[in-house]
C-alpha cells in the first residue's frame, strides 16, 4: 500500500532511491537481528548488562522452600542480583504467565517446572532459545535439541507401598502385578500426577497402556487430589499402595521413620522439571545466567541437597539407589506437545476423578 | 451523608460487581480470557447441555441442604444456650466454637478424614477398642460424612451470627410471654426465635450458598466417595493449562441467580422490619433464661457437641504437629513426638513478611468491609430509597463467585484495565473486600435490622446530624452484629487461599500461601504446626476484638 501511494505521488527516481535505502536498512536489521539471536541461543551472556540488571523473577512449581535456597545459592554467587519467586501448582503457573502474557505483562525471566507446563509455555511462543555451555552434561533426553530447555531435576515415578501392610513377597515387581485381584480396592492414585498415565502409556504403547490403565481403574482405585495426603495416608496405613508415587518423596518420609518403601519395578517412568528462559525476559542476561547456574555442577548439587533428584549426569541422587541399579525410561517430552491437556483429562476420566 | 453514603455504595458496587462482569463477559464470550471475541452461547450450552451436570447439581443441593440444615440446627443451639441461657461452660463452649473455624481449611478436613476414616480413623478405632463392637465403622467417604464435615466448617459462622442477635435481644417480649404463662420452650419457639428470624434466614442463606461452592470437602473426601459435586465441574473446567473459562463462568451464573432469589426471598420475609426492632428506646438487658435442672443437661450436651467437633480435630492438629510423619496414636508414636516442625517454622523463607502481609489484608479488610456494609445496611434497612434491595444483592453477590473463579477474574480485569495495582499487596485487599461483602452485609443488614426507629428518631429530633446518629446511636448498638461479622472476615481472610494463589507477588505473599506450599512440599507435621499457632494467635485477637466491641458497644 504504501508501495502504490509513491507510485502514484513520486517519480521513478526517487522510487529507486527510497527502495535501495530501504533494503539496505532491512537487510542491515535483520543481519543484526540473527547475529544479536544467535549470540542469545549461543550462551553468550553479558555480565555487565546482567549487572545493571539487579533483579530477576523465577516462577516455578516447586515449593517456595526449596526455591529459596536455590535463590540463596544463586545470590551468593551473584551477590548483584536479587531474585524474586512466584510458586504456583504447575496447572495455575501455567494460567498465569499465558494470562500476563497475552495483557502483555509477562513478568518471569525464568521458569522452572514440570515438562508439562513448559511445553504449553513453550508452545505459546513464550519461551527463548538458549544454549547454555552446560548443556552439554545432559543425555539426550533430558534436553530440547532446539535449545528451549534443559532438564534441571529429575522424578522417577513407582509403586510405594506401606511395610507393615505388604509382605516382601507381595511387593509388586512389576506394573502388571498391580493387576493382582489381591489389591482390589487398596491401591491409591494421585490424581495431580499425569506424567505417570503419559510415561506409561508412552513405555507399553498407546494401544496397551490405554488396556492396562483400564484396568487399574476396574481394581477400585482410591482417588486423591493431595500428592502429599497420598503420601502421608500410606503412612499412616489407610491404604498398601500407592501407585503412581514418587521415590524421591517416599525416601524424605522414609527418612522420618515412616513405615514406607517403593518398589524396584523392572522400569520406572520419570519426567524432568525444566528450566527455561523468558523470550520477554525483564532482565535477559541474568534469567541466562540462572539458567546456566540451575544446571551447572554447583547449582545440581544445591539441588540434591534440598534434596532433589539432581538431572546432570555424573552428579549423583541423595541417596544414590534413588537412580543407581534400576532402569528408568525417560518420558519423551516434545512427544508430549500439544497432546498434554488432552491425556491429563483422559487419565482424570479413566480413573473417575473428574 | 449523601456523599458517604453515596461513596460506600458506589466502592461495594464497583467491588462486587467488576470481577463479575469480567466473568459475565467471559462466559458469553468464544475468545481466550482478557481478549475480546464474539458473542455466543457456546458456553452455556456446552454448560448446560452437559447430561453429566444434573445428576451432579441434584448431588449438591442434597449435600448443601444437609450441610445448611445440620449447621444451622448446631450453631443456633449453641448460641442460644450460651447467649440467652444460665447453663454452666458457657465461655468454654464460645472459645472452642471460635477455634475451630481458625483451623485452616485443609488441616480442618484431614482432622476429619483421620478421625473418621473407616481404616485409620481414630474415633473408630476407639470405639471398636473402647466398646467392644469390631464392626463398628462410620464412614466418612459418604454423602452423610461429606456433609459432616462441612457442616463443622460452617457451623462456627452460624454460631457467630446467631449470637450476636440473641445478644442484642430485647427481654420485654419474652418477659411478656412467660408473664401470660407460656413456659419456656414455649417461649422460645413462638417468640425468640421468631424474632431473630432475619438473622436465621440470612445465615440459612449463607450456609447453602457456602456449601454449594464447597471445594476442600467435595475435592478430598468427595472424589473418593465417588460423589461430585457443582465444583466439581467448575475446577474441572479451570484446572487445566487450557483452562475454559467461559464455562466456569456460566456454571457461576446459577449461583448468581441462586444468591439473587435468596436475597429477595429473605426481603420477602423481613417485610415490615419493624416488628423485627428489638432494640428500642424502652432500653433493654437481654436476660439468661434460667433452666432451671435442664441448665446441667444442656450444658454437657453443649460441651459434648464442641468436645467433639472442636476439641478432637485440635488435637489432632497438635499430634500432627508434633509427630514426624502421619500415624495413629500409638506407644511407639509417643516416643517419636518432639517440636522439631515448630523449630522448622523459623527457617520458613518469608514467614515475616507473610506474617505482616495477612494481618494488614485481614484486618483492614475486615474493618472496611464491615463499615462498608453497615452503611449499605443503614440505607437497605433503614431508608425508604426505592430499589434499595436491588443495592443488598449488589452486595452479596460475591457470594455466588467462587473463590478460585474471581481469582481469575481479577487476575484478567487488573491485568487489562489500567490500574497499576497487579502483583501489589492492593490487588489482594481487594479481592479480600470482595470476597467477605457478602459476608459483611448479611451481619450488619441482621443487626441493623433490631433497631428500632424510635432511638435514631430521638437522635434527629435532639439535632444530631446523620453522621453522628451513625457515630454515636447505630453503631454501638449494631456492634455485637459489627464484631462478628468483623471477627469472622478477619480469621476466615487470613485462611483464603484459593483467591490469593493466583494473585500473590513474593511482595505480598500470605499465611495462608505458606501453609499451602508447606502442605505441597510434603511438610505435614510443619503445616499441622503452623496451623497451631495460627490457632493460638486468632484466639488472642477474637478476644481483644470482643474486648474493644464491648468498650465501644453496649454487650453485656
Amino acid at each position: 500500500m504504501v508501495c502504490s501511494i509513491f507510485l502514484r505521488r513520486r517519480g521513478t527516481e526517487r522510487i529507486k532511491s527510497f527502495y535501495g535505502k530501504f533494503l539496505a536498512l532491512a537487510l542491515i536489521v535483520l543481519g543484526m537481528f540473527s547475529a544479536y539471536s544467535t549470540l542469545w541461543a549461543s550462551g553468550h551472556i553479558d555480565i555487565e548488562a546482567a549487572r545493571k540488571e539487579k533483579k530477576i523473577t523465577i516462577y516455578s512449581s516447586i515449593s517456595l522452600e526449596d526455591i529459596t535456597i536455590l535463590a540463596k545459592a544463586f545470590e551468593k554467587k551473584y551477590p548483584w542480583i536479587q531474585v524474586n519467586s512466584y510458586r504456583a501448582g504447575k496447572i495455575r503457573l501455567g494460567q498465569r504467565i499465558v494470562t500476563e502474557a497475552r495483557a502483555g505483562k509477562s513478568q518471569f525471566d525464568v521458569l522452572l517446572s514440570s515438562a508439562f507446563t513448559t511445553l504449553e509455555i513453550k508452545l505459546q511462543k513464550l519461551l527463548a532459545q538458549y544454549e547454555s555451555p552446560e548443556r552439554a552434561r545432559f543425555r539426550a533426553e533430558l534436553k530440547d535439541p532446539e535449545g528451549y530447555w534443559t532438564a534441571a531435576q529429575i522424578n522417577t515415578m513407582s509403586v510405594a507401598y506401606n511395610t507393615k501392610l505388604v509382605k516382601r513377597d507381595e511387593v509388586p515387581k512389576d506394573w502388571g502385578d498391580l493387576l493382582n485381584p489381591r489389591w482390589k480396592g487398596k491401591i491409591a492414585i494421585n490424581a495431580n500426577r499425569p506424567e505417570w498415565y503419559i510415561g506409561l502409556l508412552q513405555m507399553m504403547g498407546e494401544e496397551e497402556g490405554r488396556k492396562y490403565m483400564k484396568s487399574l481403574a476396574e481394581m477400585k482405585t482410591i482417588p486423591l487430589e493431595s500428592a502429599t495426603l497420598a503420601d502421608e495416608l500410606l503412612a499412616a496405613g489407610e491404604y498398601p499402595l500407592f501407585a503412581n508415587a514418587a521415590p524421591g518423596n517416599t525416601e524424605r518420609i522414609r527418612k522420618k521413620g515412616a513405615p514406607v518403601d517403593w518398589a524396584r519395578l523392572h522400569t520406572l517412568p520419570t519426567y524432568p522439571i525444566l528450566v527455561s528462559v523468558s523470550s520477554r525476559a525483564g532482565s535477559p542476561n541474568s534469567a541466562r545466567l540462572m539458567a546456566d547456574f540451575l544446571i551447572s555442577e554447583d547449582g545440581q548439587k544445591v539441588l540434591r541437597e534440598i534434596p532433589r533428584i539432581p538431572a546432570r549426569t555424573g552428579v549423583e541422587a541423595d541417596p544414590p539407589h534413588l537412580t543407581k541399579g534400576v532402569n528408568l525410561f525417560y518420558i519423551n517430552i516434545n512427544a508430549m506437545a500439544g497432546k498434554a491437556d488432552d491425556l491429563e483429562g483422559e487419565f482424570r476420566k479413566t480413573f473417575g476423578l473428574r | 451523608m449523601i456523599l458517604a453514603l453515596g461513596g460506600a455504595v458506589l466502592l461495594v458496587a464497583y467491588f462486587a460487581l467488576a470481577p463479575i462482569f469480567v466473568l459475565l463477559y467471559g462466559s458469553l464470550s468464544d475468545a481466550p480470557p482478557g481478549t475480546l471475541g464474539n458473542i455466543t452461547l457456546a458456553n452455556y450450552a456446552q454448560a448446560y447441555l452437559d447430561p453429566e451436570f444434573y445428576p451432579l447439581f441434584w448431588s449438591t443441593i442434597q449435600f448443601a441442604l444437609g450441610s445448611s440444615l445440620l449447621s444451622f440446627l448446631l450453631g443456633t443451639f449453641l448460641a442460644w444456650a450460651c447467649e440467652r441461657t444460665n447453663i454452666p461452660f458457657r465461655g468454654i463452649v464460645t472459645t472452642l466454637v471460635t477455634v475451630l473455624f481458625i483451623i485452616p481449611g485443609i488441616l480442618e478436613t484431614v482432622a476429619w478424614i483421620l478421625l473418621l476414616s473407616p481404616q485409620i480413623g481414630l474415633i473408630n478405632l476407639g470405639i471398636r477398642t473402647l466398646m467392644a463392637m469390631p464392626d463398628f465403622s462410620l464412614n466418612i467417604y459418604s454423602l452423610g460424612g461429606m456433609i459432616w464435615a462441612e457442616s463443622m466448617s460452617l457451623y462456627p459462622l452460624v454460631f457467630l451470627l446467631m449470637s450476636a442477635a440473641f445478644r442484642s435481644q430485647d427481654v420485654a417480649l419474652e418477659e411478656a410471654s412467660l408473664a401470660c404463662g407460656a413456659g419456656n420452650f414455649t417461649t422460645l419457639c413462638k417468640i425468640t426465635l421468631r424474632v431473630v428470624t432475619p438473622a436465621m434466614l440470612s445465615v440459612v442463606l449463607i450456609t447453602f450458598i457456602r456449601a454449594v461452592e464447597a471445594f476442600e470437602v467435595p475435592a478430598l473426601i468427595g472424589v473418593r466417595a465417588g460423589i461430585f459435586v457443582f465444583t466439581t465441574k467448575i475446577y474441572g473446567a479451570l484446572q487445566r493449562l487450557r483452562p475454559h473459562y467461559g464455562i466456569a463462568g456460566a456454571y457461576s451464573v446459577i449461583l448468581l441467580l441462586m444468591s439473587t432469589v435468596g436475597v429477595f426471598f429473605y426481603y420477602q420475609m423481613t417485610k415490615g422490619a419493624e416488628k423485627f426492632a428489638t432494640v428500642t428506646g424502652k432500653g433493654y438487658r437481654p436476660r439468661r433464661m434460667e433452666l432451671g435442672a435442664w441448665k446441667y443437661a444442656t450444658g454437657f450436651s453443649c460441651l459434648l457437641i464442641v468436645g467433639v467437633t472442636a476439641i478432637l480435630p485440635l488435637i489432632n492438629l497438635i499430634w500432627a504437629s508434633l509427630t514426624p510423619y502421619m500415624a495413629v496414636p500409638s506407644l511407639e508414636m509417643i516416643l517419636q513426638l518432639s517440636l522439631k516442625s515448630y523449630q522448622e517454622l523459623f527457617h520458613l523463607p518469608f514467614a515475616q513478611k507473610a506474617f505482616i502481609n495477612s494481618i494488614l489484608l485481614s484486618f483492614g479488610s475486615a474493618t472496611a468491609v464491615m463499615f462498608l456494609t453497615s452503611c449499605i445496611a443503614w440505607i437497605t434497612v433503614k431508608s425508604q430509597l426505592q430499589g434499595r434491595f436491588l443495592i443488598d444483592i449488589v452486595a452479596f453477590s460475591p457470594i455466588a463467585v467462587p473463590g478460585i473463579v474471581l481469582g481469575v477474574s481479577l487476575l484478567i480485569l487488573y491485568l487489562t484495565v489500567p490500574v497499576p495495582i497487579y502483583g501489589t499487596l492492593w490487588i489482594l485487599f481487594i479481592a479480600y473486600m470482595t470476597k467477605y461483602l457478602p459476608y459483611g452485609i448479611r451481619t450488619a443488614s441482621a443487626s441493623m435490622i433490631q433497631i428500632g426507629k424510635e432511638l435514631e428518631e430521638a437522635s434527629m429530633v435532639s439535632g444530631a446530624t446523620w453522621f453522628q446518629t451513625f457515630g454515636k446511636i447505630f453503631l454501638p448498638l449494631v456492634m455485637p452484629g459489627f464484631v462478628a461479622g468483623w471477627i469472622y472476615i478477619a480469621v476466615v481472610s487470613l485462611r483464603e487461599l484459593s483467591t490469593s494463589i493466583l494473585l500473590y507477588s513474593q511482595q505480598s505473599i500470605v499465611l495462608s500461601i505458606l501453609v499451602f506450599d508447606l502442605w505441597e512440599s510434603g511438610l505435614y507435621s510443619s503445616v499441622s504446626a503452623l496451623g497451631v499457632l495460627m490457632v493460638l494467635f486468632l484466639m488472642v485477637v477474637t478476644w481483644i476484638a470482643r474486648g474493644i466491641g464491648a468498650r465501644i458497644g453496649y454487650i453485656e
